[in-house]
């Protein structure tokens, strides 16, 4: 009987060995506890009752059925031990893959962890962005790098995403290690606590000072283009600008030539004399503004944008072709919303988009006779976003086969000019925020209409 | 019958244009009324009276060649001077062929412009002159009897009394008396003037 108990109490202790040490994995698995529950539940009541007669076999059953169950269960952690390890290594592996990823793409991934204000960044990706491998990086430690102008946009939107979750999106200009300046893009997305705060940030940034930079040409060619256009509208402005200019000329010289006459006279009609030299002032300073505007719409100077009146600016420009049109023997017709809301626009160009349409048009009808040459200039409240502005003539219309092409930049029917006006109309509305299209006319001719976005929305 | 003073009448939508010239053409005492626009020059004016008309060519609404066609169509006879600040040829040979007296570029030197209302003006005189007369023609033509009438169609053709008996079935003697009777109520001394008066008559009506 002794060594039945003693053998017993080995098993017994080496189960409490294996439990202290695995009972975690044992707990979820369950099946050990089921093994050593049967074991101690039926063969030990079983074996004291059969301990008289057959002990030594019950015992023997007893032993080796523990023997095999614990066996099984060892041996069972050993497989999932090299099964974990298994994992942990092809873990590793597709870790290092994708780190070699985003490096192969330039990519560096962050988290922000927000309630300590902490940044980690793994060791490569800080040595990239110009933080040594141990300093915290904090909101701080980020903004010391960032361009001054773009710190107050990248504080915006870190609080923006604190408040609301959501997406994190932010451009701005790095100082990296060598002191070269990059336009850098993060993007990432905030992660909820339990109590629906914000708890980090997991994001990527990317360079992207390559596209800016393209961009910033893009836009200074398209400048360019439009300088090129200004210079050819010059010609299409002479006429007009030197009837502008003779109106105030005239005044000049009838005026001084009358002084002339009063002088040689006995007396000298002082009072009158001094009306004609306030005239003669008034029509150089006439004379000037003429020059002054002209001047402004063949200039290449920075876009200036304001709230600008359609009607007026309709006005304005029917007013410098004036006489080319009546020389063409062109009737202007306008038909102009009686309240229209304003456009933030730079005034220059969208007289330049008239210009060049009215000019358009009044081409459009060299070919028909004088007696029915007619355009019509219409501005409208098209909704209570969007206003309209249209410029139809009574000419030939558009060719079906030119429709698609009519704007297209360097196309030309015309024998002078270079053929740039429609390309560069179209480019400056579309800045605008708004379209430049071309439609034939169901009775004769073709209109050209452009939509702009109000800045003074009503319902 | 005295004949009012005549007006120079000038047109021009700009006001800096308008005070210059009405002070050039005061100075040198001509008596001048401006409007902005034609249609306020048309509205204002009695257009028979005598004087002429200084006028721009492009006016927003109605142009110069507007307000020339406009007058035509009153049957106004007012001379026409175009001043313009643009010089183009169809547009000057439409004036011209519509009747106007000159046509003057801005800026106009003064010299150019006081001689073409003084040509303008004397035309003007003439031309009125001349509308009188016919008209005192036409009045006394207008009391010849039928058959005076019939003896005056007769010599203006040059015919002898003789052959005028001849056509019109009746004795010399009754033409000659006709014929006195004729020269009597048209106040001519002369068959050549008679036929001057008849020609200017019948161009008139053209």
């Amino acid at each position: 009987m002794n060594w039945v108990i003693l053998i017993y109490g080995i098993l017994a202790g080496a189960c409490v060995f294996l439990a202290a040490t695995r009972g975690r994995i044992w707990w979820r698995e369950r099946r050990a506890w089921a093994h050593l529950a049967f074991v101690v539940c039926c063969v030990l009541p079983i074996s004291m009752y059969w301990a008289g007669s057959h002990l030594p076999w019950m015992m023997t059953l007893s032993l080796a059925y523990l023997a095999v169950a614990l066996g099984l269960v060892l041996g069972e952690d050993l497989t999932r031990s090299a099964r974990m390890t298994k994992r942990l290594t092809e873990s590793e592996t597709a870790l290092r893959a994708s780190e070699r990823r985003l490096e192969a793409a330039g990519v560096v991934a962050w988290e922000w962890d927000v309630s300590r204000d902490e940044v980690w960044m793994g060791a490569r990706d800080r040595a990239k962005m110009g933080f040594t491998t141990d300093e915290p990086i904090d909101r701080e430690r980020l903004f010391h790098d960032v361009h001054p102008d773009d710190r107050a946009a990248m504080a915006a939107e870190m609080q923006r995403v604190l408040d609301h979750g959501g997406r994190y999106e932010c451009e701005y200009r790095c100082v990296l290690p060598g002191g070269s300046v990059r336009w850098i893009s993060d993007r990432g997305r905030a992660e909820m606590d339990t109590n629906g705060r914000v708890a980090r940030v997991r994001g990527v940034s990317v360079d992207v000072t390559r596209r800016v930079e393209s961009e910033e040409s893009l836009a200074a060619q398209r400048r360019q283009l439009g300088q090129l256009s200004r210079t050819t509208m010059h010609g299409e402005l002479s006429g007009s600008l030197a009837h502008e200019l003779n109106q105030p000329l005239t005044s000049i010289l009838s005026n001084a030539q009358t002084a002339q006459r009063l002088l040689a006279r006995e007396p000298v009609d002082a009072a009158l004399l001094r009306d004609i030299l306030d005239d003669i002032v008034t029509a150089d300073k006439h004379a000037s503004e003429v020059v002054r505007r002209v001047r402004a719409l063949v200039k290449n100077d920075e876009q200036v944008r304001q709230r600008e009146d359609l009607n007026e600016v309709v006005n304005e420009t029917l007013r410098l072709l004036r006489t080319d049109l009546q020389a063409q023997g062109v009737r202007i017709e306008t038909d102009l919303a009686a309240t229209l809301p304003g456009v933030i626009a730079d005034r220059v160009q969208l007289q330049q988009v008239l210009l060049n349409l009215t000019v358009n048009a009044c081409d459009a009808m060299s070919e028909i006779a004088p007696e029915s040459r007619r355009i019509v200039i219409r501005t409208e409240v098209v909704s209570s976003t969007v206003l309209g502005v249209s410029v139809e003539d009574s000419g030939t219309g558009i060719a079906p086969e030119m429709m698609g092409k009519v704007f297209d930049a360097f196309r030309t029917t015309k024998t002078k000019g270079l053929g740039l006006g429609l390309s560069v109309c179209r480019t400056i509305i579309a800045a605008h925020g708004g379209a430049l299209w071309a439609t034939n006319n169901p009775t004769r001719g073709s209109t050209f209409r452009f939509t702009l976005p109000t800045s003074e929305p009503h319902p | 019958m005295n004949a009012p003073s005549p007006t120079v009448f000038l047109v021009d939508d700009e006001e800096l244009v308008r005070r210059a010239v009405s002070r050039l053409l005061r100075a040198e005492n001509f008596a001048v009324e401006t409007f902005a626009s034609p249609e306020e020059f048309l509205a204002k004016t009695d257009t028979t009276r005598p004087g002429c008309v200084v006028l721009d060519m492009s006016m927003p609404r109605l142009t110069g060649l507007d307000l020339q066609r406009a007058l035509k169509a009153n049957g106004s006879h007012l001379p026409l001077i175009f001043l313009t600040g643009r010089a183009d040829v169809p547009m000057t040979v439409k004036a011209m062929k519509g009747g106007a007296v000159d046509f003057l570029i801005k800026p106009v030197d003064d010299a150019v412009l006081l001689k073409a209302v003084c040509t303008a003006l004397e035309h003007d005189r003439v031309q009125r002159e001349q509308r009188v007369d016919l008209e005192n023609f036409r009045t006394r033509l207008a009391t010849l009897t039928p058959r005076e009438r019939e003896v005056l169609d007769h010599i203006v053709t040059g015919q002898l009394n003789k052959q005028v008996a001849a056509d019109l079935g009746t004795v010399e003697k009754t033409i000659k008396v006709h014929r006195a009777r004729v020269m009597e109520k048209m106040k001519i001394s002369s068959i050549a003037e008679l036929v001057r008066i008849m020609e200017r008559l019948a161009q008139a009506r053209k």
